[in-house]
């Protein structure tokens, strides 16, 4: 098992190698002894290669948060078996979420053609109004909303089937 | 300083202060405001609407009541719950904080109407001042210069052509708008009809009331506002904060004294802030908003009739509770401040904190509070309603926060900010604090030169700052520490880790 985290989209790997009082941990193939003064769950003192620094950090699910050196870290852990099996399978014409919200208006129909640049929807994200444009001209082929539905970031709003090349 | 306590007392015989005032807001205003009234010794009631039941006020309120709605928001908004739990708990007076009701002269009357007090300007006067179109027309008759603009019903046919004719960029806005909602800039005259849609449908959906207003856009100008306190006969002026660092017209960090406004110039933008007060029979806090060119021009954009966000940092200078003095004059106290018993020392600077990527384009980001540290020191206050198992939605506007620094100039006052920002924790959301370190150490707002442009012209500049490689991998030290698996695995084979001396796989 060698545990996996990434932080702003980079994979490291960091093994750990001894216990005890100070560890000795490999990071990315380096070694590095490590020892750690808590003062609770959520607090204390690190110190890495001689160096101290004082942290906080808390985990929710799958992410550590943590503050170190005055600034905020968000740590995935990388679960091996999920990170396996995903795969990306979004086409072109896939519209997903720029930020959680909830929809405004809907402009379009399933089966309707649509020029690439044409507005789709109107969603509201914190009282900001944003329209969502068509990523690329063909035939809408999935409308995943409804009007006052709410949504996530990334969820998949609209599809779009691309036009073929040979428009009749 | 750890208190704004300056206003001066002049309790005359016959002025009463009220005995129970309901807090119309939520998070940190709703605090800010519980603070004043327990400094006056009044009690306090809250409304919550069920997502919040864990929130601060609630708890520390002397009486709390809960509202509903089809969505939180819509909750406080509804007037008739809020008059009703009045009427029931024998309240006095509505404080109704930024936004929400605050300047919603409707409620204000319907409050009146019931024997309530309406802890700010009267009606009249919110609806003279809270509309860009009449306020306008009132600060042109007061010989204050306006910036050139036309406003018409987003569906009238010419409404492009006519929008077009005063030169680009524009700036669209809902006509009865307000705090940045609705607002959006057109370069050219291909962006305006889709831009008149959006702005249409923001204006119809948050104010009721589709007028659209399009104004000459200053690419090159700051946001000074004024602060001002009157009680219907007399204002006066705290002096001035400026507001340029703003991304989607809303602002990130104020600071007063505004830097590169000349002494000549602030006395000038502040006596036509008083002008415009004095000439609405102003009765309470205010705010006048202004344009400032780089040609030395002002310009009048707008009054916010309310308590605004950035107020602590004209607390901070002129040492006076703004909150409380709004209290007073709503419960019918004169001023009791000349213009010259306010003075303005050393330099103050806020930082809003909000839950947001700021470094991928201000998007708001959702998720639960797990932990938050708030710095202290000299000169340092942090205004919040965060709480630990704070679910952050988009329910509500993201900011979370706000770090008011003060120093005794502003230098200080920026070196503070910097400690400050870097010693805030708030875990398991992510939010701008890097962001605002970042922005604290640019040159442009180093020198104090940031006008309105500064976030949209130099965000290139402000990217995510790379870690050290030792910061790098303390952090993932740190990880490997607190991965919960790890920890498991610890502690259940700990003579394995020591004999073997090297983990394989």
């Amino acid at each position: 098992m060698r545990p996996q985290y990434r932080i702003n989209g980079c994979l490291h790997e960091v093994v750990p190698k001894r216990q005890g009082h100070t560890r000795r941990i490999g990071i990315d193939g380096r070694d590095l002894d490590v020892a750690q003064v808590a003062a609770d769950q959520h607090r204390g003192t690190l110190i890495v290669a001689g160096h101290r620094y004082a942290y906080h950090v808390a985990q929710d699910d799958g992410t550590l948060y943590i503050h170190l050196g005055g600034r905020h870290f968000e740590v995935g852990i990388v679960d091996e078996f999920q990170a396996a099996g995903r795969h990306d399978a979004d086409g072109d014409g896939d519209l997903r979420a720029p930020m959680p919200g909830v929809v405004e208006a809907i402009y379009v129909a399933v089966g309707d053609r649509v020029a690439a640049g044409q507005p789709m929807l109107l969603i509201e994200s914190m009282k900001l109004q944003t329209e969502i444009h068509a990523p690329v001209a063909g035939t809408v082929s999935a409308i995943n909303v409804e009007v006052g539905g709410s949504f996530q970031r990334n969820a998949l709003l609209v599809a779009v089937a691309a036009a073929s090349e040979e428009h009749p | 300083m750890s208190s704004c306590s300056g206003f001066a007392v002049a309790i005359t015989g016959e002025i009463t202060m009220f005995r129970k005032v309901l807090i119309a807001n939520r998070g940190e205003i709703a605090l800010r405001v519980l603070r004043a009234l327990r400094d006056l010794q009044v009690l306090a009631v809250a409304i919550y609407h069920h997502d919040d039941r864990h929130s601060p006020v609630v708890a520390l309120a002397d009486e709390a009541v809960e509202i509903v709605g089809d969505s939180p928001t819509a909750a406080y908004l509804d007037t008739a719950q809020i008059l009703a739990v009045c009427a029931e708990l024998g309240v006095d007076a509505v404080h109704p904080g930024y936004g929400f009701l605050s300047e919603n002269a409707g409620f204000a009357r319907a409050l009146a109407a019931a024997g309530i007090t309406f802890i700010g300007p009267s009606p009249d006067v919110i609806d003279l001042m809270g509309d860009k179109i009449t306020s306008r027309d009132f600060v042109t008759s007061l010989g204050v210069p306006v910036p050139p603009s036309i406003t018409l019903a987003a569906d009238t046919p010419q409404f492009v052509e006519r929008a077009a004719e005063l030169g680009f960029p524009l700036v669209v806005k809902a006509s009865a708008g307000g705090g940045g909602k609705g607002m959006s800039i057109v370069r050219g005259v291909g962006e305006l009809a889709g831009t008149l849609r959006v702005a249409a449908s923001e204006a119809q959906k948050y104010f009721g009331d589709n007028r659209v207003y399009v104004e000459r856009y200053f690419a090159s100008a700051r946001h000074i506002e004024v602060q001002v306190l009157g009680d219907g006969r007399n204002v006066v002026h705290l002096g001035e904060r400026d507001c340029s660092v703003q991304r989607r017209f809303q602002k990130i960090v104020e600071e007063s004294p505004a830097p590169g406004l000349s002494p000549a110039k602030r006395e000038e933008i502040c006596a036509a802030a008083v002008d415009i007060a004095r000439a609405a029979h102003y009765a309470s806090a205010g705010t006048v908003e202004f344009l400032y060119t780089d040609s030395g021009e002002f310009f009048f954009l707008e009054m916010n009739t309310r308590i605004q966000v950035e107020h602590p940092v004209t607390e901070m200078v002129t040492g006076i509770d703004l909150v409380a003095a709004q209290i007073r004059i709503a419960a019918g106290e004169p001023l009791a401040l000349a213009q010259s018993d306010i003075a303005m020392t050393g330099h103050a600077i806020e930082c809003r904190i909000c839950a947001e990527d700021a470094f991928a384009g201000f998007l708001p980001e959702t998720g639960r509070v797990l932990y938050v540290s708030a710095p202290g020191g000299d000169g340092v206050r942090f205004d919040s309603g965060l709480y630990q198992g704070q679910r952050v939605t988009t329910a509500f506007d993201p900011m979370l926060a706000k770090l008011i620094v003060h120093g005794v100039d502003r230098e200080q006052a920026l070196a503070r900010s910097r400690q400050a920002l870097a010693g805030l924790v708030i875990l398991g959301v992510k939010t701008n604090l890097d962001y605002l370190g970042a922005l604290l150490d640019h040159p442009v707002i180093c020198a104090g030169a940031a006008d309105t442009s500064f976030v949209g012209s130099h965000s290139a500049a402000l990217t995510v700052p790379v870690p050290t490689q030792a910061q790098l991998d303390a952090v993932l030290a740190l990880a490997l520490c607190s991965d919960p698996t790890m920890k498991l695995l610890g502690a259940a084979t700990p003579d394995l880790y020591t004999t073997m001396g090297h983990w394989r796989n």
